[in-house]
């Protein structure tokens, strides 16, 4: 299967939430695996891990994944804040056994 | 599509004010050199919350100011740098700029940057200069590691003095509304680590699937644990500023197995409420499902912050540890939602409640109109329900004036500040003393009462206290006292500006009153009369006029304002002792106590406020001068006559002056004779606004609505006497 280009992630937070929950509605249209590049966040709030917490659950009740491209350090930062870190499944977190992946 | 985030920036503001007004409070009181840590950290947290807010809606400006202030005060806060005068002076004038740089943007003006600018380099200087000032005491320091930014690892800054202390469980729901209303749980959480460990489990079960979900929501639920001994009021204040759009309930719980501390006697599992209720006993099988030796604190016990906490079982997230290893939340629902439980609500829908109410008392009044007229069997007992419907009217009505209602520390609390500022400047030593700050009063009163007290105030600093040489002179205290005091009096209240300055000069008011010609040369005047004259426009003894008052504008607006809310100023002054003025005011605007006069087949309402005395005139004793109509002698005065009918266009009972009455009534420092047909009585009247339900009309202050259902307007002296002196000089 063809992989398809990277969510690219720049500032998700309640601003520009709206056009973000476009692209991961499209993406979950989508089959496959979906990756996504958070390398360049420099800003994130709790509706933007809310959202991104939410598309991964429902990537995987379809038997899906998530694949970091990369995560910046303050993404990782607001997830643990958060502790959302499991939920977001992100590179070099320890997923709890049991939990669908 | 981005979101409008303007619809909350009048809550933001809302808020950012009360918090500036705070944070200045707890700077006054901010002990230099000692400063206690949870006051800075109180103050820090005004500045960083404020900063969130500015930086989500835009407001660029706030935003970088705000945080070059957090720097400093992070610095503060940790123990890096000492709080010293010059410190602490800097941050008041902070708070004077981010009130002003609020206000403008709030009413969309521009920032007077270069002041912004200014002060920011201040700011910066002193962090920049400031490394090596380590406070004196660092181990008072409340944390030693740096402060998190809003989105550090909260576990990373961790005080020695919390490790495996105390335990807090907290459970946290945010309300759809939180993340709306520029709130976000990163910033709480990291407010929380930074008072011990704290783990974060989250809980997506109310999350909706991505394609129904409303992203600006927040559909988060937490299990917030912290390990920290602090204090019940740290982990309150971390939400604060979230406390309305929250589910919240917090409980402290023992971290050691089986010793339950002195405060806990009842050595179970059960949550002891510091309230005992028996709802709270509703927690227990909660609490119990902890640890098993899990005990909550009767002191820190289990308080529910938000009204409407559940207290539903904590399902773990999907990113979770073991169910069973958590405790689970206990609420004390009996107490209402702990001494945090309050809801902002506008005061259009408090005004829109007394309105109802105040047609309530109407149409009560109206039947007990009508079962005075009733005979028969069923009349007397419906006589007796209708005096239960009254007496439960007048609670009701009580309760709802009372939630306009506010203490007056809320305008006392501007005068620390003011004080310290102008002895500053003045060079003087002053002590502000202020009791009764939490006299409660009507909302309307006490926004409009403030700009009075505060000249009332500068006018003692400047005026009345002296210099501190000039009182050692005179055998004081270097230091003067302004003493500022409120109580209820009557059904009044009264405020008191007192201070233990020069006093009144009599003597000096008379020579300045007499070079002005406002006093014969030979006239004698007693005490009473002299001070008077300090309200005649333009009346000033100030030798030098100072920016702080003597301008000879003043007291003549202070007392027209204070007439303006229906109340009084007097003045005791004893030279050389001080001076005391003291304010005597309505409870409340909305209810006014008036005296029903009836002319024609109308009636008005005269406040009794304004009312002089009431006579009959005799015909001979009335005289007619040109340009002013009709006057009669009264106390060796002479006052013009108005004759009601004529100004409203009635056909009278008595159009003769010995067949009616005169009421001797007064307004704005002036008097007149009222002529009227007769007097009805006295009672207290809900004031209906014209403006609201007709339009302004000159010389009416507004409307009632009598037991009868006939409408009475309510008259308002002072525009009276402008419209009675406009008909004459006309006529």
């Amino acid at each position: 299967m063809e992989q398809s280009s990277a969510v690219v992630l720049t500032s998700p937070t309640i601003r520009t939430i709206n056009s973000l929950q476009t692209e991961l509605a499209e993406r979950l249209d989508e089959s496959g695996n979906v990756p996504i590049d958070g390398t360049a966040v420099d800003r994130v709030d709790t509706a933007g891990l809310q959202l991104l917490a939410a598309f991964i659950r429902d990537l995987r009740a379809e038997q899906r994944a998530v694949e970091w491209v990369g995560c910046s350090d303050a993404l990782r930062k607001a997830a643990t804040a958060l502790g959302l870190e499991g939920a977001l499944s992100l590179p070099g977190t320890v997923v709890p056994a049991g939990t669908p992946n | 599509m981005d979101l409008d985030l303007a619809q909350f920036h009048a809550s933001f503001f809302e808020e950012s004010f009360e918090a500036l007004d705070g944070m200045e409070a707890a700077l006054l009181g901010l002990d230099v050199g000692a400063p206690d840590p949870e006051r800075v950290n109180g103050i820090f947290r005004v500045a960083h919350s404020i900063k969130g807010g500015a930086g989500m809606f835009g407001f660029k400006d706030v935003a970088s100011f705000t945080h070059t202030l957090e720097t400093l005060l992070d610095e503060l806060r940790s123990g890096r740098m000492a709080v010293t005068r010059d410190i602490s002076d800097k941050l008041l004038v902070s708070v004077d700029v981010m009130r002003a740089m609020l206000t403008s943007v709030q009413r969309k003006e521009a920032v007077d940057m270069q002041k912004v600018a200014d002060l920011q380099f201040d700011l910066e200087m002193i962090v920049a200069q400031g490394g090596g000032q380590a406070a004196a005491a660092p181990a008072a320091a409340p944390a030693a590691a740096p402060a998190p930014a809003a989105a550090s690892a909260p576990a990373a800054a961790v005080p020695a003095a919390a490790a495996g202390v105390g335990r807090w469980s907290i459970e946290f729901r945010a309300l759809p509304e939180l993340l709306l209303r520029g709130n976000d749980p990163i910033a709480i959480f990291a407010s929380l680590a930074e008072l011990g460990k704290l783990t974060v489990t989250a809980n997506m079960e109310a999350v909706p699937r991505l394609r129904s979900i409303d992203a600006e929501r927040c559909y988060l639920k937490w299990t917030l644990e912290l390990e920290s001994d602090c204090a019940r009021e740290q982990v309150d204040a971390a939400f604060e500023w979230a406390a309305v759009d929250c589910e919240l309930a917090i409980a402290r719980v023992d971290a050691g197995a089986a010793a339950p501390t002195s405060e806990a006697p009842a050595a179970s599992a059960a949550a002891t409420a510091d309230g005992g209720s028996p709802a709270a006993a509703g927690a227990a099988p909660a609490a119990s499902a902890t640890a098993a030796a899990a005990t909550t604190h009767a002191d820190g016990g289990a308080h529910a912050v938000a009204a409407g906490a559940t207290a539903q079982p904590v399902a773990q997230a999907n990113s979770g540890a073991a169910p069973a290893s958590k405790p689970t939340e206990s609420k004390e629902a009996a107490k209402g939602g702990g001494e945090h439980s309050s809801i902002r609500v506008s005061i259009e829908k408090i005004d829109e409640l007394i309105n109802t109410v105040g047609e309530l008392v109407i149409t009560q009044a109206m039947l007990s109109e009508l079962g005075r007229k009733l005979d028969g069997s069923l009349a007397e007992q419906f006589r007796s329900g209708l005096n239960q419907l009254e007496r439960n009217m007048r609670e009701l009505q009580e309760s709802v004036m009372r939630v306009r209602m506010l203490p007056i520390s809320f305008t006392f609390s501007r005068f620390p500040r003011m004080v310290r500022d102008l002895a500053q400047r003045l060079g003087k030593q002053i002590e502000l003393k202020m009791t009764g700050e939490q006299t409660e009063l009507d909302k309307t009163v006490l926004e409009k009462i403030g700009d009075p007290l505060v000249h009332l105030v500068r006018n003692s600093i400047d005026h009345g206290i002296e210099s501190p040489e000039a009182r050692v002179k005179a055998g004081k205290s270097p230091t003067g006292i302004v003493h500022l005091d409120a109580c209820h009096r009557g059904g009044h209240i009264a405020v008191e500006i007192r201070d233990d300055g020069n006093g009144l000069d009599k003597n000096r008011i008379l020579d300045k009153a007499r070079s002005r010609g406002l006093v014969g040369a030979n006239d004698v005047l007693s005490d009473e009369q002299v001070h008077e004259l300090i309200f005649m426009p333009g009346f000033s003894t100030a030798e030098k006029t100072t920016d702080v008052s003597g301008r000879g504008v003043g007291m003549d607006v202070v007392r027209r304002n204070v007439k303006e809310l229906g109340g009084e100023i007097e003045i005791a002054s004893e030279l050389g002792k001080g001076s005391r003025f003291i304010i005597t005011l309505p409870l409340t605007l909305a209810i006014v106590d008036g005296q029903s006069v009836s002319v024609g087949s109308e009636t008005y309402i005269v406040p009794l406020t304004s009312i002089i005395e009431s006579l009959q005139l005799q015909p001979q004793s009335v005289n007619r001068l040109s340009g002013r109509g009709e006057v009669f002698s009264f106390r060796g005065e002479y006052l013009p006559i108005v004759r009601l009918h004529e100004l409203f266009g009635i056909e009278p009972r008595a159009t003769a002056l010995h067949e009616g009455l005169i009421v001797v009534a007064e307004g704005d420092g002036r008097r007149i004779g009222l002529f009227v047909d007769e007097l009805l009585g006295q009672q207290q009247v809900v004031i209906k606004s014209m403006e609201a339900n007709y339009g302004p009309i000159d010389g009416v202050a507004g409307a009632t609505i009598l037991g009868d259902g006939s409408v009475a307007l309510i008259l308002d002296l002072s525009g009276l006497i402008r419209v009675a002196t406009r008909s004459a000089r006309a006529a």
